[in-house]
């Protein structure tokens, strides 16, 4: 089984722990910014788009789900798992010395 | 629609059954949409929800983010168990815990054969020998 690492590319865990987003569905709280918003959207208007939702100071993160939050879950939950497995002492009966041998894990082997 | 509040480690979370649009929701989802035209959105919100229609609803990612954080607030707060020792000295081993005894004499001089030449001995007898 080849050694799995933890990663860092979203995920700051077991350091530091999955900071949520409180999603919300767009509901009529936002009905009117949201419509300005989509409005120069559609006609392409970018920069005018973004600037309704600052002017409004609406976080438009909360409503909507990137490829970065989709791939932030999807890291979070594996480094959860990789911490979970060494949680317990390893025993490595290889010849080759363990790629990322934990404190107090055991090799037997190497000779 | 989905319990968002992770029930870990109480419990096991419930196991969601996430679904694309079948012919029976069928109806519901083309309300779904037709309401989000009208910019319903409240209204739109609450049938998915009543309807229990599966989408990228905040719910969703809602769910899966706490169930992850009750995950990794419970292993981080764990110290790693060590079953074995590899220790000279008897170390004070808990019922299921094993001690592998280091630094034994016997064990130093019969490292050096090889398993063929010893394999006819018992462990008395290669303990009287040497």
């Amino acid at each position: 089984m080849a050694y799995s690492y933890l990663t860092h590319e979203y995920s700051k865990y077991p350091d530091e722990l999955i900071k949520l987003h409180k999603f919300k569905d767009i509901d009529d709280s936002i009905k009117d910014v949201f419509d300005e918003y989509m409005s120069y959207y559609n006609e392409g208007d970018y920069q005018s788009a973004i600037a309704v939702l600052k002017k409004k100071g609406v976080d438009l993160n909360a409503y909507t789900v990137s490829a970065r939050d989709v791939n932030t879950i999807v890291e979070e939950l594996r480094n959860a798992q990789i911490e979970a497995l060494t949680m317990q002492q390893v025993i490595y009966v290889q010849e080759t010395e363990p790629l990322v041998p934990e404190r107090c894990d055991v090799w037997v082997g190497g000779a | 629609m989905y319990d968002e509040v992770s029930k870990f480690p109480d419990e096991v979370d419930d196991l969601i059954f996430y679904s694309d649009t079948s012919i029976d929701k069928k109806p519901i989802a083309d309300q779904h949409t037709a309401l989000i035209n009208e910019g319903l959105y409240s209204e739109a919100s609450q049938l998915a929800k009543d309807g229990n229609l599966d989408g990228q609803f905040a719910g969703l990612y809602n769910m899966l983010e706490n169930r992850i954080l009750a995950l990794q607030t419970e292993v981080v707060g764990k110290e790693k168990h060590n079953p074995h020792y590899f220790t000279s000295p008897e170390p004070s081993a808990e019922e299921s815990e094993m001690w592998v005894q280091l630094d034994c004499g016997i064990h130093s001089l019969l490292a050096q054969y090889p398993h063929e030449a010893l394999h006819w001995y018992t462990h008395e007898e290669l303990r009287i020998l040497f």
